[in-house]
C-alpha cells in the first residue's frame, strides 16, 4: 500500500515556477495493479519517482507499509560501460539480494544470450528494457513501479513477461504507466487519473479509462 | 516485509532520514566502490589501473624535469623527493576534494535507485579517491626512495598524519562545495579562482620560511601549509616545522564537513531536482 499525503511537487527552472501537482491525496492499495493515466506532462513519471523515493516532494509525505521498487523504464540507471551481468549484480548488491541467483534469473528471462556479458551501450533500447524488466521482476517488492515499458520483443516474449508480471501481482501491487490502453487493460485492475494536478482513484479500470479519454477530448477542444 | 499488519511509514528517500548509517549503507558503499573500480576508464585495457599509473608517471616525470632545472631544492639535496613530499599531500587534498565535490553530479543516475543515498555516494567516492591517491603516493615515494636514494628520514607516523588530515580536509571542502553549489551555482567559479593559486601558497614549492616576515605569517592561515609542513618534518631531520599544528586543518575539516552535510540535508530536494 502506498499513501500519498498532501504531496506537492514544484520544479524551478530558470526561476520559473512549475507546479506539477499540489496537495495530492490518494491511496494505492496492496496487491492491486493500478494504471496511472494522464496526458503527456501531467506528472505521471514525477509522481512515480516520488513514490519510489528518488525525488523528494516539496511538501507532504509518501507512506508505505512495504518495500517499493525503483521505477522500471526510467531514464537509464544502467551503467553504459558495465555489462548486463555486472549491472544486475550491482542492483542485487544494493538491494541485498543474492547476486548469483538474480543473475541466473535475469539471464534466463531476458534472453540476451552472449550480449548479457557485453556492455550495455551496445544494447538496443528493447534489450535494455528487457534487462531492466527482468532485474526488477527478479527482485521481491511489495509494489512495483513500471514506467512506460512498451511492448518489447516478439509476441512470445511479451506473453512471457505479461505472465510473469501477473504471477508477481498475486502477492504484490503495482503502479503502471502506459499510453497503450490495450496493455493497461491486460495488466491492471484499477486506475488513477492524474489531471491538472489532481488525482482521482477509480476502483474500476474502465471508469478510469473513460475519465482519461474525456480529459484527452476536453484538451483537444480547448486547443481548437 | 509484506501484509497489512505492517505499519505505514515514510518511504525511504535518497537522502536518508537517519544520521547513523544503517546496515544496508555499508553494503551499498561496497557495491558503489566495486562499481567504480570496474567502470573507471571505460573499456580501456587496464581499466582502473590507469587511475593510479598515469598520475604516478606524471609526478615522476615532472619531478625529473624539475630536478634537471633546479639543481638544489630549498630543502635537502634532491629535488625529486622535495617536490614529492610537498605535492603528494597537496594532491591528496586536491583530488579527494574534487571527487567528492562532483560525486553527486557524476552519479546522478545511481540516485534513481532509492536504496543509494546521497551519503552513500559521497562516502564511496571519498573512500575510492583516498585509496587511489594513497596508492599513487606510495608508488611515487617508493620509486624516488629506491632510485635516487636521497639522504632523508622516514617517520611513518608523521607521514600518515599528514595524509589523513589532507584526505579529511578534502572531504570537508568537497562536501561543502557540493552543498553550496546547489544553492549558489556561482560558487563553482569562485572556488576555481581561489583554488588555482593554491599550489603556490601551500608550501609545496615555496617554503614558508623562505618568505619575508608578514607574508610567512599570513601563510600560516592556509591549513594546507601545516599539512605539507608535517610531511617535510617526516622526511628532513634538519627541518624544524615548529609552526605545524595539525589541529588547525582538522578543525577546518570538521567545520566544513559539518556545513556540507547540513547543507546537503537542507538542499536535498534541489540537489536531486537538477
Amino acid at each position: 500500500m502506498i499513501v500519498l499525503d498532501n504531496v506537492t511537487k514544484i520544479f524551478y527552472s530558470r526561476h520559473v515556477k512549475n507546479t506539477v501537482f499540489k496537495d495530492l491525496n490518494a491511496v494505492f492499495p496492496s496487491q492491486t495493479s493500478v494504471a496511472l493515466l494522464g496526458r503527456n506532462g501531467a506528472g505521471k513519471s514525477t509522481l512515480l519517482q516520488i513514490m519510489a523515493g528518488s525525488l523528494i516532494p516539496n511538501s507532504g509525505r509518501v507512506l508505505s507499509d512495504g518495500n517499493i521498487s525503483f521505477p522500471i523504464g526510467l531514464a537509464s540507471s544502467l551503467h553504459p560501460f558495465m555489462s548486463g551481468a555486472q549491472n544486475t549484480k550491482f542492483i542485487a548488491r544494493i538491494y541485498g539480494a543474492d547476486t548469483d541467483s538474480l543473475k541466473k534469473f535475469v539471464e534466463d528471462f531476458a534472453e540476451l544470450d552472449e550480449k548479457f556479458y557485453l556492455p550495455i551501450r551496445t544494447y538496443s533500447s528493447g534489450m535494455r528494457s528487457r534487462l531492466m524488466f527482468g532485474i526488477n521482476m527478479g527482485l521481491k517488492f511489495d509494489t512495483y513501479l513500471v514506467d512506460e515499458v512498451s511492448a518489447v520483443g516478439d509476441a512470445a516474449f511479451r506473453e512471457k513477461s505479461e505472465s510473469l508480471f501477473k504471477e508477481r501481482m498475486k502477492e504484490s501491487g503495482a503502479v503502471f504507466i502506459s499510453h497503450s490502453m490495450g496493455l493497461v487493460r491486460r495488466m491492471c485492475t484499477a486506475g488513477a487519473v492524474l489531471e491538472n494536478g489532481r488525482i482521482t482513484y477509480y476502483e474500476d479500470l474502465e471508469e478510469a479509462i473513460r475519465a482519461h479519454h474525456r480529459n484527452i477530448q476536453a484538451a483537444d477542444i480547448n486547443d481548437d | 516485509m509484506k501484509g497489512a499488519t505492517n505499519e505505514l511509514r515514510p518511504v525511504q528517500t535518497t537522502v536518508s532520514g537517519r544520521v547513523l548509517p544503517r546496515f544496508s549503507t555499508m553494503r551499498t558503499i561496497v557495491a558503489l566502490c566495486l562499481r567504480e573500480v570496474t567502470t573507471s576508464n571505460g573499456d580501456t585495457a587496464g581499466g582502473y589501473m590507469w587511475s593510479v599509473v598515469s598520475p604516478v608517471i606524471g609526478i615522476i616525470g615532472l619531478s625529473y624535469i624539475f630536478s634537471a632545472g633546479f639543481r638544489t631544492p630549498p630543502l635537502g639535496e634532491n629535488f625529486a623527493i622535495f617536490y614529492a613530499t610537498g605535492l603528494l599531500p597537496f594532491t591528496m587534498f586536491r583530488s579527494v576534494c574534487g571527487r567528492v565535490e562532483f560525486s553527486i553530479r557524476a552519479s546522478r543516475q545511481l540516485l534513481n535507485y532509492p536504496r543509494v543515498t546521497v551519503f552513500d555516494v559521497l562516502i564511496s567516492k571519498f573512500i575510492m579517491a583516498t585509496i587511489t591517491q594513497a596508492a599513487i603516493s606510495a608508488l611515487v615515494l617508493a620509486f624516488i626512495l629506491y632510485f635516487y636514494q636521497p639522504d632523508t628520514t622516514f617517520h611513518i607516523v608523521q607521514i600518515l598524519q599528514s595524509f589523513i588530515v589532507a584526505a579529511l580536509m578534502g572531504f570537508g571542502f568537497g562536501v561543502m562545495n557540493c552543498a553550496v553549489k546547489t544553492k549558489l551555482p556561482l560558487w563553482e567559479m569562485l572556488w576555481n579562482f581561489v583554488s588555482k593559486p593554491l599550489l603556490l601558497v601551500s608550501g609545496v614549492i615555496i617554503l614558508v620560511e623562505s618568505l619575508p616576515r608578514p607574508y610567512s605569517e599570513w601563510l600560516l592561515w592556509n591549513p594546507l601549509v601545516h599539512i605539507t609542513g608535517r610531511m617535510r618534518e617526516a622526511f628532513y631531520v634538519d627541518y624544524v616545522g615548529s609552526y605545524t599544528d595539525l589541529r588547525f586543518p582538522l578543525e577546518i575539516a570538521l567545520v566544513s564537513a559539518f556545513i556540507g552535510m547540513a547543507g546537503i540535508k537542507l538542499f536535498a530536494r534541489e540537489l536531486l531536482d537538477t
